[in-house]
């Protein structure tokens, strides 16, 4: 699975500056890192450590101070349809029904009404927002909204997905059944994806690889690629040894 | 003495027959047990159960539709009894310092200066926020203002604190480490405390009992004693057994 014509993205060398009065600090430091295709990659680092800036500059959203990314041969510049983000602060367009909210991408890209209707209809079944299609996003819960970010960024069939923290701000148990349902969505619509999470829990239920972060400035400090099958037991005990291993490993944040 | 009339000698908190709507939605319903003096109890229930409801209950924040409150064998007052109540969110005061902060309940309650002094140093130490006694909430991270919370909230010795979800936000060692502080601080103190909680791993981390309530309207569906021995070990079989029977309870994911 692993050969070259599988990298779905690759950054190599990429190294990321900010100047606060007159200081510069170094956020990522010369961070090289190959995603393959249909992985479901995770970062997982303590708060702060410049996992969103990683996920930025992967995106496109921000450029990084040396260094380059590629997805597939194409060297990214900027934001594309080929890369759609899921933020925690969910980010819906208040104005927007639901389906508006899911179909926003198409609609931008061009695409005629009935067609792009169908599309986002199947995401928004997909996601279980089925009957909800006309409300506004302010009459739905946390863990509704977010499956409205989740379909819209699904919708536009983008072929690597950035998630930062997407269920970051959900209690508890709403975060565990939406760590279930992205991977029954996921595995309905297969796409590359790239998770940030500070959850160690989270990190282990869903990843193919765990990349565990150094904190500021931001370099891989291990990786464990967990192969066992999904959906996963929280409580199993291959699950809370390797919890307990990766949490060892982890820096302190102060 | 029969063991019954003792248990009822230890019962600081007293709750019979608590009920509460808003409007036609019954949200507590007839609700009835005790807290023991110095005892750990931890609240679970699903999403949206009524769990901060009660605790607004509690302090007076609503009021009661039906039922009783009594605390030390009297009706809650919030004047009389000494209670404190620390969030989810960050609740520090923006325009005040880390001890500031800390200071401000013992300056409501009027506790002389040299007093004050001593007690918000032995907080700093506590929670381990020294350096950052000048700082305003602003400049520190959500870790350091729930730090903060605390520090206050134990500072006025209350006889009964109120925790809602106060770890919540927080990433998973970081909340460890201030469970181990806040256990600690419970065996010195002798605190009474009452812990609402959505995450029944920490529950179980931290309880001397569990009272696990159902959906709306809420009821109390099992009580579960703790017997667990600390320091206690999320992997340790018997922690697993505990954390599974609970969830199993709770489970609607």
């Amino acid at each position: 699975m692993e050969s070259k014509e599988n990298i779905a993205i690759h950054c190599e060398n990429i190294s990321k500056e900010f100047a606060t009065k007159g200081k510069k600090i170094r956020v990522i430091d010369n961070l090289t890192l190959n995603i393959y295709d249909n992985e479901f990659v995770v970062l997982y680092g303590p708060g702060q450590c410049g996992k969103t800036t990683i996920i930025n500059i992967l995106s496109g959203l921000e450029s990084p101070s040396t260094g380059e990314v590629y997805q597939k041969n194409e060297k990214v510049m900027g934001p594309g349809p080929q890369r759609a983000v899921v933020y925690q602060s969910i980010s819906l367009f208040p104005w927007l029904t639901v389906m508006g909210n899911v179909e926003f991408g198409l609609r931008a890209a061009g695409i005629e009404t009935s067609k792009r209707r169908q599309r986002a209809q199947e995401l928004i079944d997909l996601v279980g927002l089925h009957g909800f299609e006309n409300a506004f996003p302010n009459s739905l819960s946390g863990g509704m909204q977010q499956r409205v970010g989740i379909a819209r960024a699904y919708c536009i069939a983008p072929s690597i997905l950035f998630m930062d923290e997407p269920f970051g701000a959900l209690d508890a148990q709403t975060r565990y059944m939406m760590e279930q349902e992205i991977i029954r969505i996921n595995s309905k619509e297969k796409r590359t994806i790239l998770f940030v999470t500070n959850n160690i829990e989270e990190a282990i239920y869903l990843a193919d690889r765990i990349i565990v972060l150094n904190n500021c400035p931001t370099s891989i400090k291990k990786e464990y690629k967990v192969e066992w099958g999904k959906p996963r037991d929280y409580t199993d005990k291959k699950f809370l040894d390797l919890r307990e291993e990766i949490t060892s490993i982890v820096d302190e944040t102060p | 003495m029969t063991s019954e009339s003792s248990s009822e000698d230890n019962s600081f908190v007293r709750v019979r027959n608590l009920t509460k709507s808003f409007g036609s939605l019954l949200v507590l319903d007839d609700i009835s047990f005790d807290v023991r003096k110095g005892e750990f109890l931890c609240i679970v229930g699903p999403t949206g159960c009524g769990k901060t409801t009660f605790l607004n209950c509690l302090t007076k924040l609503f009021p009661i539709s039906s039922g009783e409150i009594l605390i030390d064998g009297e009706p809650i007052d919030l004047r009389k009894q000494n209670i404190s109540y620390i969030f989810q969110e960050n609740s520090t005061m923006p325009w005040l310092t880390v001890e500031e902060n800390i200071r401000f309940g013992l300056e409501i309650k009027k506790v002389p200066k040299s007093i004050a002094d001593q007690k918000v140093k032995q907080m700093l130490d506590l929670v381990n926020l020294w350096n950052f006694a000048s700082y305003y909430p602003k400049q520190l991270s959500m870790s350091m203002l729930q730090k903060v919370g605390i520090a206050r909230a134990f500072a006025t010795q209350p006889s009964l604190l109120l925790m809602d979800e106060p770890y919540s936000q927080l990433d998973l060692n970081l909340r460890c480490k201030l469970e181990d502080e806040l256990i600690a601080l419970w065996q010195q103190e002798k605190t009474t405390v009452i812990f609402i909680t959505h995450n029944i791993e920490e529950a179980v981390y931290l309880s001397e009992r569990i009272l696990v309530l159902t959906n709306k309207p809420t009821k109390i569906k099992r009580e579960i004693t703790n017997h667990l021995s600390r320091p206690r070990k999320i992997s340790d079989p018997a922690f697993v057994d505990l954390r599974n029977e609970v969830t199993s309870l709770i489970k609607w994911w």
